[in-house]
């Protein structure tokens, strides 16, 4: 199911963030949304979780729809080993069972077969992350929305989990949101690539991802050309924004 | 030490030597009335302590939850908790019967250290798996089951450690003043006032046995609980 907001309007205390902001999100495909931090990209993904709700406008295609939210931290909760981090989200959908086997079997997926029983302490940063992205594939739901969830990582464990986030996704595609400021992210996750500014925020560029996903490096020569182009325009962004504090 | 300045200052009215205090320890406990007042003060103790937990509880959850409620509790809590525990014994004389003084003053002294506890464990609570709860579509009742109530746990077991620690010195105290006809207070104050030191410091060690007792009682029943299992070490 595509997600599609409608003039959505949305501001904290005396910050618009959105104002009258429409945008499509198509079926199965991953949308990464590029800015700079404070453009109101989380905000997006929490009005779009109803975490917040818009004062004007509307989001439709969400109804009665589950959705899988993978935040910067994991998230996990300390006093449950990640299986049980895992099991707890399924537990209206299935029988203990079945949810066992489900959170053993995405465990293993993110390559964490034998740490099942530790808890999330006992892992590395990467490891959590890894444990979050599979508690999110397990969760039967048909959105995906994600929150810079590779940010904290440094660059072998970010691309290792890009990879295996990959692995997962070849198997079960949902309507996905990807928000990022990283151009990198964004190229490689994103089927279309919208560049976003504000606040209040305002969708500056719309492009088409011009590789399909698996054949997507960070070395192909239309990935670099789409670089430039990003770059180019976040960097345009932040011009303008200058000008705009001097004027 | 102990035995030396016995010797030293060789005034038994003033400090008893070790073995004479001993003496009297023994001779107390084959009595039937030392089980008598033990008893009693552990029953009244364990009573005070036991109100405290569940009002303690019931006032921290609620007033961690709703901001009306902690505007209202705040001011009471914060009176009771710098009231002197004299003050709240010779008040509770006036109200109640001297067997009761040592359980409300028990009651009024230990919960406001729950409730305070509670509260901050609540607000300690991590927004970020709040939100992850809610974001994964967890119905209250898991979000309280699964994320509120393990937050607040080692806060609930630190207070109730200080609450119960805090029991044995009201409750033996209440006694002292109160001298209900039964308890170690009041076997103090008796003692006391027939000059008989050795007998005082022998109720004191009583005192110190009781409260020691109840809290490696207290210990073993929370290392018993499910939820204070080890979340392991960090790498």
């Amino acid at each position: 199911m595509a997600i599609q907001c409608n003039e959505l309007s949305f501001s904290f205390e005396k910050l618009t963030v959105f104002s009258s902001f429409s945008m499509h999100f198509p079926d199965r495909h991953v949308t990464a949304v590029l800015g700079p931090s404070g453009c109101g990209k989380t905000t997006l993904l929490n009005l779009i979780s109803g975490l917040l709700q818009p004062q004007d406008g509307e989001i439709l295609g969400r109804e009665g729809e589950r959705i899988s939210y993978l935040f910067q931290e994991p998230r996990l909760l300390p006093w449950m080993t990640v299986r049980r981090n895992i099991e707890i989200v399924l537990e209206p959908f299935y029988e203990r069972p079945e949810r066992r086997e489900r959170a053993l079997h995405f465990l293993e997926l993110v390559g964490l077969q034998g740490f099942e029983e530790y808890f999330p302490q006992q892992l590395s940063g990467g490891m959590r992350q890894r444990s979050a992205i599979a508690r999110a594939f397990a969760y039967p739901s048909h959105i995906m929305l994600m929150d810079e969830p590779f940010q904290a990582l440094d660059l072998h464990r970010k691309l290792t989990l890009i990879e295996q986030f990959e692995n997962l996704w070849s198997l079960d595609q949902r309507t996905a949101l990807f928000v990022t400021h990283d151009i990198q992210e964004a190229m490689l996750l994103g089927d279309t690539i919208v560049v976003l500014y504000g606040p209040p925020a305002i969708a500056q560029k719309n492009l088409e991802n011009p590789l399909p996903r698996a054949e997507r490096s960070l070395k192909a020569r239309p990935l670099l050309e789409l670089e430039q182009e990003l770059y180019a325009s976040l960097v345009t962004d932040i011009g303008r924004k200058n000008e705009g504090a001097n004027g | 030490m102990w035995w030396l300045a016995a010797l030293f200052i060789d005034a038994p009215i003033i400090l008893p030597a070790p073995h004479k205090v001993a003496a009297e320890l023994l001779r107390l406990i084959a009595s039937v009335d030392f089980w008598l007042s033990v008893g009693t003060t552990f029953y009244r103790g364990i009573t005070g302590f036991f109100i405290s937990l569940i009002i303690g509880v019931s006032v921290g959850v609620a007033a961690g939850i709703s901001l009306p409620l902690h505007a209202l509790f705040k001011p009471i809590i914060l009176v009771i908790r710098t009231t002197p525990v004299m003050s709240v014994v010779l008040i509770a004389l006036l109200w109640f019967k001297t067997g009761t003084v040592p359980i409300f003053s028990t009651f009024l002294i230990a919960f406001p250290v729950i409730t305070q506890n509670i509260i901050v464990g609540i607000r300690q609570t991590d927004p970020g798996l709040l939100e992850m709860g809610r974001a994964y579509g967890l119905s209250s009742r898991r979000r309280l089951l699964y994320i509120s109530i393990p937050s607040v746990v080692p806060y609930l077991v630190s207070g109730a450690e200080t609450a119960l620690g805090l029991t044995w010195k009201v409750v033996v105290a209440a006694e002292v003043l109160s001298i209900p006809s039964f308890g170690v207070g009041s076997e103090m104050q008796l003692a006391q006032m027939s000059l008989e030191t050795a007998q005082v410091f022998a109720w004191t060690v009583i005192a110190i046995l009781l409260s020691s007792f109840s809290q490696w009682i207290f210990s073993i029943c929370v290392q018993r609980m499910p939820w204070s299992r080890q979340y392991g070490d960090t790498v």
